[in-house]
């Protein structure tokens, strides 16, 4: 039995393009939840796109659980309640970092996520992708009825977590956390300046949630929980972790190719001609078909087509043929997998593969 | 078992369910969950009451960030 089956309530909200649709939503539905987004760029294509800064202000405020109200001709004024309180877990490819920019920090959105990023290697040796067999049902059930006793002892306490803040560990964090902001200030280091200034807070949060984590165990289940130094520095040791990814992160962004806006609205528009170069021929279309109709070499579409196949818009299939690739390309990923199949009974002798972004943008296609 | 409760979906993310490419991913998603369920404890401070809510992203290749995290809206 599912959480939603047995209590109605769903665990994930719906992540809208528009902030109408999502205040709508809000209004309407569930108030509590988390947003699941594999295509996190989504966020930042939209504020470039159509809805500005104002679409930033309207994902900051979901995060902050502060109501929200907006004025729209459609619908008049319309109001967010105040009690909303929303997670979110997003996934997204180093493509984030093409469509990045200084506005998502300093508005202060960039500011309230915590980064994960691959540190270029998988961990699990034995590999993410094994055919998995086994039925976890009975275990979901297990760590959803853990997680549904913790939200009961969470309800019936109304807990507010103690904070002995002058005796506090977490005081000298916030001091020493302070005196780095201000530094990030003297240097002109404005989204630095942005991002450690909400530090002290995720330290906050991270350590309550520790200590809720621990309590959860805890037997006597009317005592409240307090923060203790042990959730202190499991806290402290995942900030410094967390900082460490938005170093990485922004290197990685201002390392990566830096393109003017044009420049970027001139890329968008040639994926769109793609995407519609495509559509045109039927939903697939042969390399050497793309390259003569967009008046192109492959050296010059590569990279172009690396980021579509980043974004999943474009699938494609590849089989060696003498010193070059003959390549299929596809909107829709299961007509793609059908031809693969073709072509392995076609050619049994020939490797026919799907091309990676790294082999695209190594030629292997 | 694990200790806290953090570790133990932490563990069953990565290990068991191999539902992420990276332990620090699944770790994320362990606490996003016991986020998710705290709902409404908070933290008082000095300037006020901090929300327990968590906003995550993470960045790698597009066969590693891979929607088997999805598995939030399931259970």
């Amino acid at each position: 039995m599912r959480h939603k089956e047995e209590t109605g309530e769903k665990l994930t909200l719906p992540f809208h393009a528009t902030s109408e649709a999502m205040i709508e939503h809000l209004s309407r539905d569930n108030k509590i939840g988390v947003i699941v987004k594999d295509e996190a760029t989504t966020i930042l294509k939209n504020a470039r796109k159509q809805y500005g800064a104002d679409y930033y202000e309207m994902m900051s405020k979901l995060y902050d659980g502060s109501y929200y109200e907006r004025r729209t001709r459609k619908a008049g004024l319309e109001i967010v309640p105040s009690d909303t309180y929303v997670n979110m877990i997003a996934a997204t490819t180093p493509y984030i970092y093409k469509v990045l920019e200084e506005e998502f920090f300093t508005q202060g959105l960039g500011n309230r996520i915590l980064y994960v990023l691959w540190n270029g290697e998988t961990e699990d040796s034995e590999g993410i992708f094994d055919v998995d067999i086994k039925n976890y049902d009975s275990k979901d059930a297990d760590i959803l009825n853990k997680l549904r006793t913790l939200r009961e002892k969470c309800e019936n306490v109304r807990t507010t977590i103690p904070l002995k803040e002058s005796e506090s560990t977490l005081t000298k964090w916030r001091d020493k956390i302070s005196r780095i902001v201000e530094k990030f200030y003297n240097e002109g280091k404005l989204i630095e300046q942005s991002y450690y200034g909400r530090m002290w807070e995720m330290l906050v949060k991270l350590a309550a949630l520790h200590s809720i984590a621990r309590w959860y165990n805890n037997p006597k289940a009317n005592v409240a929980f307090v923060i203790e130094e042990k959730d202190t520095q499991w806290a402290i040791d995942k900030t410094i972790k967390y900082i460490k990814n938005f170093h990485r992160l922004l290197e990685e962004w201002r390392g990566a190719t830096i393109k003017t806006d044009a420049k970027l609205e001139s890329s968008e528009k040639l994926h769109e001609t793609i995407i519609a170069t495509i559509r045109e021929n039927g939903g697939r279309i042969t390399k050497r078909e793309l390259l003569a109709k967009r008046n192109m070499t492959k050296n010059k579409i590569s990279a172009h087509i690396e980021t579509l196949v980043e974004m999943e818009k474009i699938t494609l299939v590849s089989i060696p043929w003498g010193s070059h690739f003959k390549t299929e390309i596809f909107l829709d990923p299961d007509e793609a997998e059908k031809y693969m199949t073709e072509m392995k009974q076609k050619y049994p002798n020939k490797l026919v593969f799907i091309p990676t972004s790294e082999m695209i943008r190594k030629g292997q296609w | 078992m694990a200790e806290y409760l953090i570790d133990e979906i932490t563990e069953y993310v990565f290990n068991e369910r191999r539902l992420t490419p990276t332990r620090d991913w699944a770790e994320a998603i362990a606490i996003s969950l016991v986020s998710l369920f705290s709902h409404p404890a908070k933290v008082l401070t000095k300037k006020g009451f901090i929300r327990l809510n968590l906003w995550y992203i993470f960045i790698g290749p597009s066969s590693l960030a891979s929607k088997k995290f999805h598995w939030i809206s399931s259970i």
